[in-house]
Order: C-alpha cells, then sequence, then structure tokens
C-alpha cells in the first residue's frame, strides 16, 4: 500500500513537471514572439498629419502585415530566375491591421488591377523603370520569394501613402484547401452559382467548405465576366471572415494548430515572420474582435484598358480610410 | 601723502594684470564677421564677409527659425562645406553650400542647398525637419536670400521626404524635361507626410526654385527637401533662357 501510494505520487509529480516544463516552454516562446512583433514596430513613425482642417496622429498601437495569394499555379513557390515579370502574380492582397490597444483587427481588401507605380528591375535585381500598372504585377518582377515580397510590399506602401507595414506573408493560392482543413473547414452561404467547377457550390446553400472547393470558392474568378474581380472579393471577404471565426475556435481548443499549419504550408509560403511570431500572434487571436465591419474595400472603379481590366482607386476614400485604421485624430 | 613703495608696486602690477586679463578678453571676444551678421537687421554685409571668405556668395535667412547663414561654394569641391565653417576651418556641422554645377547668380532652374542636420551635428539645416510638421509648414513660407546687391523672396510650397539620391545627378536641370520630370515627382509623390500649401498646385519648369535638403544623418537612406519658389526679385537680375 505505502509503495502503490510513492508511485502514485512520483506519477503525479512527473505529469505536473511535464505539464510545468510545457507551459513554461509556450510562454518563454510566446515572449521571444512577443519581443519580435515589437521589435518589427521600433521604426520611425509618420509624423502628424492635416487633412481638411483636422489634425491627425499616426497610431501607434498598430502592427501592419501584408498578405498576398500568389497564384503561379505550381505546388511550391519556387525561384524564379527570368525578369519578364514571371515571379507569379500577387492574385489576393490583403493588409491585415491589429490594434493592439483595442484588440482589433482590420482586413483591407486591394482590388488586384489597382493601377498604381509598379518598379521593374533585372534579374540581378537592378532597378531598370517604374510604370504604371496593375499592382498585382509587380510581384512578377522578382525571384519569386522573398525578392518579390519586397518589391510588392513597397508597391503597396507606396499606393498606400508611405505607411508602414511591418511583415508579410505569401501564400501560394494552392495552400488554400490545407489551409482551410487545418481550422477544422469553413462555413459559408455560396454566394454565386459555381457548380461547373465544383458541383457542392450550389447558389444560395449553406455548406461547410472542405478542400479543394474551399480553393474553388476562394480562387475562381471567370475573367470573360467584365468586374469578376469584384464578385470574387464580396467572396473572399465572406470567407476570411468566417475564416477568422472558425481559427479562433481551433485556436482555442489547441494553440499549436498554428505551428502544424506553418509546417504544412512552408514549402508553398514566403514570409518573414517567424514561427514564434505567429505563434504569439494566433494566441492573441481569441481576444481581439473582428467582424465583417472590420473588412474594408479600397475603393474606384474599374475600366477596360487597352487589353486588361484597370482599377482606378478613389484617392479620396483611400485617404479617409487611411485616416479612419491608421490615424487618430490629434486633440 | 606720498604712497609707500610697495603699494606703489602693488598698483602698477595690478594694473599690468589688468592690461593683460583685458587684451585676452578683448581677443576672445573678437568675432568673425560672419558669425556676427544676420539678415534679421535685413541688410548683409557682403564686402565683410568675402573678405574673410570669398566663397560666400548668398546669405539665407528663414524667419521663425534659427537658419540664418552665409550660402558657400567652393570652386575645386562640392561638398568642401559639408566638413568645414564659413571660414574655411574644419567642422562636424559644416556650413549651407551649393554644388558646382549650380549658378550663384541663382538663375538656375532648382538651386540646391544642402546642409547638415541631426542633432549630433548641430548643422545648420537641423531646424528644417520642423516643416514635417503641417501647423509648422502652415505658419512659415518665406525664405529670404540676399545677394550682392539683390533680395530675392522666395514661398515654401512643399516639403517632403525622398530617397537619398543627389537632386542634380538625378535630373538634368538645364533643359525643360529634367524640370518637367522633377515637378512631376514631386506633385505625385504618395506619403501622408507630404507637405503642399493649398493652392500651389502650378509651379512649372519656368520658375525659379530653391531647394533645401538635409539627411538625419551620413548614412540616411532619405533626404528631407524643403522647396520655395522665387516670388520676388527685387534688382531684377533673375533670367534664363529654358532649353526645350
Amino acid at each position: 500500500m505505502h509503495i502503490k501510494r510513492k508511485g502514485l505520487f512520483i506519477i503525479i509529480i512527473s505529469i505536473a513537471t511535464v505539464i510545468s516544463l510545457i507551459l513554461a516552454g509556450f510562454f518563454i516562446v510566446r515572449a521571444v514572439g512577443m519581443k519580435h512583433v515589437m521589435d518589427r514596430t521600433d521604426v520611425q513613425l509618420p509624423g502628424r498629419v492635416k487633412y481638411q482642417d483636422k489634425l491627425y496622429e499616426y497610431n501607434d498601437h498598430i502592427i501592419t502585415f501584408l498578405i498576398l495569394g500568389i497564384d503561379k499555379g505550381k505546388e511550391t513557390i519556387e525561384p524564379y530566375e527570368k525578369d519578364d515579370g514571371g515571379g507569379g502574380q500577387a492574385d489576393a492582397l490583403f493588409l491585415a491591421v491589429m490594434n493592439t490597444e483595442e484588440k482589433t483587427i482590420e482586413i483591407i481588401s486591394i482590388n488586384r488591377n489597382a493601377m498604381t507605380d509598379i518598379s521593374i528591375y533585372d534579374k540581378d535585381g537592378n532597378y531598370y523603370a517604374t510604370y504604371n500598372a496593375q499592382i498585382a504585377l509587380q510581384h512578377g518582377y522578382g525571384d519569386g520569394k522573398e525578392m518579390s515580397c519586397q518589391y510588392q510590399l513597397t508597391a503597396v506602401q507606396n499606393l498606400f501613402y508611405n505607411i508602414p507595414i511591418h511583415g508579410y506573408a505569401a501564400v501560394n493560392t494552392n495552400a488554400i484547401p490545407a489551409i482551410n482543413d487545418t481550422v477544422g473547414g469553413v462555413d459559408v452561404l455560396v454566394l454565386e452559382d459555381l457548380t461547373a467547377w465544383d458541383p457542392t457550390l450550389v447558389k444560395d446553400s449553406q455548406i461547410h467548405l472542405m478542400g479543394e472547393s474551399a480553393y474553388w470558392y476562394v480562387k475562381f474568378r471567370d475573367s470573360y465576366i467584365y468586374d469578376s474581380i469584384n464578385m470574387r472579393m464580396t467572396r473572399q471577404k465572406q470567407y476570411l471572415n468566417n475564416f477568422i471565426e472558425a481559427a479562433k475556435h481551433a485556436a482555442k481548443k489547441n494553440i499549436f494548430v498554428v505551428l502544424d499549419l506553418y509546417r504544412e504550408i512552408s514549402a508553398q509560403m514566403t514570409t518573414d515572420i517567424t514561427p514564434t511570431e505567429i505563434l504569439y500572434l494566433t494566441s492573441l487571436l481569441p481576444q481581439y474582435e473582428f467582424d465583417e465591419t472590420h473588412f474594408h474595400t479600397v475603393a474606384g472603379e474599374t475600366v477596360m484598358g487597352e487589353e486588361f481590366e484597370e482599377f482606378y482607386v478613389d484617392e479620396a476614400a483611400l485617404l479617409q480610410m487611411i485616416l479612419d485604421i491608421f490615424y487618430i485624430e490629434a486633440e | 601723502m606720498a604712497l609707500p613703495n610697495t603699494q606703489k608696486r602693488n598698483i602698477i602690477l595690478f594694473s599690468l594684470l589688468l592690461c593683460i586679463l583685458c587684451s585676452v578678453t578683448g581677443c576672445a571676444r573678437k568675432t568673425s564677421a560672419i558669425s556676427s551678421e544676420s539678415a534679421k537687421d535685413s541688410h548683409i554685409d557682403f564686402p565683410l564677409l568675402q573678405e574673410e571668405n570669398p566663397d560666400i556668395f548668398a546669405w539665407i535667412y528663414i524667419p521663425g527659425t534659427e537658419i540664418d547663414y552665409p550660402i558657400l561654394q567652393n570652386k575645386q569641391s562640392d561638398d568642401f562645406y559639408a566638413s568645414h565653417d564659413a571660414l574655411g576651418n574644419e567642422s562636424a556641422a559644416g556650413s549651407v553650400y551649393i554644388e558646382l554645377a549650380n549658378l550663384t547668380s541663382m538663375c538656375d532652374f532648382n538651386t540646391v542647398l544642402h546642409g547638415q542636420a541631426g542633432e549630433d551635428s548641430k548643422g545648420p539645416f537641423t531646424d528644417l525637419y520642423q516643416f514635417q510638421d503641417p501647423l509648422f509648414f502652415d505658419e512659415h513660407e518665406t525664405i529670404y536670400l540676399y545677394l550682392d546687391g539683390n533680395v530675392l523672396t522666395y514661398k515654401i510650397f512643399a516639403a517632403y521626404e525622398r530617397d537619398n539620391t543627389s537632386l542634380l545627378r538625378t535630373y538634368d536641370f538645364t533643359y525643360l524635361s529634367g524640370c518637367s520630370q522633377f515637378l512631376y515627382d514631386l506633385y505625385n509623390t504618395r506619403d501622408m507626410n507630404m507637405q503642399i500649401r493649398d493652392g500651389w498646385d502650378f509651379v512649372n519648369p519656368y520658375h525659379f526654385l530653391i531647394t533645401l535638403t538635409a539627411q538625419e544623418s551620413a548614412d540616411s537612406e532619405k533626404q528631407f527637401n524643403v522647396v520655395a519658389v522665387l516670388t520676388q526679385d527685387v534688382a531684377g537680375t533673375i533670367n534664363r533662357v529654358v532649353e526645350e
């Protein structure tokens, strides 16, 4: 009896020690991640801005990430050797804006055809010229990896009047099924008939997207339909909103789910955000408020160019959006 | 009532010491014409300044700032005055200067005035960065530039940060196309901190500009520019032929 009790005691102590070590490890990793995220924001902040007789200050509680969906039609993101824009287009562009004080996330969706300054570089990275073109093209003029992302970040930053963007993650759109399934799938009310590509995507039906269905729902657009990008962006907005909800639930159940995801899609992703930072950011997620009211679209107008659609940003609306999200009115 | 010899000696010694002391402090107080000159009285004594340093050709004064300095051009080196004071002595803070590519007559489309800023150097353009603030920018719009026999008035219409590349080497201001490109790039700068004065979107290659440029440190990736356009030329000496 005495020996039995002693054995039980040792087992309890051992389990407690293991749990303590795991918890300690988690908090250390999380703290490292937090420090790295905070280091990103340690840059020169924009000064005060006067707009329409009001004075604004940059909100220094904000951390902004550029999220890109890269369309290359390949399984993995590989370095690209040529300088003809073959590094893959940034088919989906989002800014994820975290306000660490108010604990909110704002998602800003940028039309891939937004006309802006694109810088052309040769294969050695030498600057060649700048011209006005669809923002999605910028990613192609790089190595398809870090260099492409850096160019794309600069182009988005230029469109957004040089506000700080603290990091990026570019994911091959082929990784959508894996990402979708890691959070246990995503519920949507199908907004348009996509049965030609996936028989389950019947308009107005409520379905639980899994695997390839998520890919078609998020990715598909009929380029023969004028302004089909706006229709797809509406689907992406709905999907992203529901995805964040599903991700919050998944993170609450098991915080390490994000590291599984990171490992699984790392071959299909280019990012300057480290696993420890991702772990820290995910740990914040359940406390953060997000619903459709936190989703924003850069306003503008689509016109038909010589060959392709061109989206002209409403500059006044964009400026107001930047002030609303990134600035606070000065006293 | 004659003083005793020792007392006389003490008085002589004291007077001697006083004389030495006065002459020493007198020397220390003796300032150069350059360091005591200021445009606050609306007058610059160029013959006196040029006696001390013939490289001085103009004087810049921005009311409401500490910028009240001679402008120099060295005939051998573009950046000699980046590391020398207006007397030509080595100095970390340097002076306000122009490069050899610009004319001292101020008749170029864009005369680029360099000056150091940054807290460490206490350079002459440290105050320039105040123009980043929209309220300061709103309230300070005039630059006076004195030449020997003329006073030029400029209105500040833009203040912005750009990549730290040489303006004179990026744009060929001797041709209309270079001037137009500079203005196009300026007016199309997408930066929340770009300051453009309301109603001043009409500047064209036929105007005369000055650009005051500074960097926070020697290895800065960005330079801060304050751009002003000539609005008054008292003696009527500013002119040029614009090459198409």
